[in-house]
């Protein structure tokens, strides 16, 4: 039996979707962070499986600078949330309210 | 305070229910659709090559030892760069910080910048602007 693109889709899904529920339930912000990742990654699986199913590789190479993409981000999240406990002495996002909205 | 991860439950879980309900509708739509077989890559070309040549816009490489249907990248790769760099300057200003008015950066290492950092005058910092002081390598230990 072959593994068909409908296996890595859900494969996918499921990985977006734990990464989704992390951040709808968790309050920490380096678990926030990690759950982005996870969401990110998820979409990395979906670009490589549909570059092998159409057969280019596209997919690939976006995979990759998709990667670098999440790399910048974790810098500059890993320095909000520095900023964050320097104001607040606390990671929980709930805590600071001036731009939330 | 949040000193650690710790399983919470109750009444904080409830909004992960949409995740589930979300995960559950997207695998039946993905499970009822048609997607038909893998195309795949062509067995005799080398794919860490195929993308070197399109990431780096080696046209004729990949034209010959390439995979086909594969879009140049040279523009992106490039633009990537520069946002990898934006984001090391931004990682770099979000750490800095102010002591009594005074910006303190993360890269700075004086002498005695953490053992009192505000207790030593103003010749002292005219000394560290200039780089009069030698910067120290052994964890700011005055020898």
């Amino acid at each position: 039996m072959s593994v068909g693109i409908e296996h890595y889709v859900i494969l996918s899904l499921a990985l977006f979707c734990i990464g989704l529920f992390g951040v709808l339930t968790r309050r920490n912000a380096l678990m926030f962070l990690m759950s982005v990742e996870l969401m990110l990654n998820a979409a990395n699986i979906n670009l490589i499986a549909f570059a092998f199913y159409h057969g280019n590789l596209t997919g690939q190479v976006f995979a990759l600078f998709t990667m670098a993409l999440a790399a910048a981000e974790v810098a500059v999240g890993l320095g909000i949330i520095l900023v964050l406990y320097r104001n607040f002495r606390d990671v929980d996002v709930t805590v600071p309210s001036a731009m939330r909205w | 305070m949040t000193t650690g991860p710790k399983l919470r439950l109750g009444k904080t879980l409830v909004p992960g229910v949409l995740a589930v309900v979300l995960f559950a509708m997207m695998g039946l739509i993905t499970l009822n659709t048609g997607f038909g077989a893998m195309s795949g890559f062509p067995g005799d070309v080398s794919i860490t090559s195929a993308i070197g040549y399109a990431m780096f816009d080696y046209t004729s490489l990949q034209a010959e030892q390439g995979v086909p249907g594969t879009e140049p990248f040279l523009i992106s790769f490039l633009l990537i760069a520069v946002v990898l760099d934006a984001a090391l300057d931004a990682s770099l200003v979000l750490a800095k910080r102010e002591e009594e008015g005074e910006p303190v950066t993360a890269l700075s290492s004086t002498p005695d910048s953490d053992v009192t950092p505000s207790g030593t005058g103003s010749s002292s910092s005219a000394d560290d602007a200039t780089g009069g002081t030698p910067a120290a390598t052994d964890g700011g230990e005055p020898r």
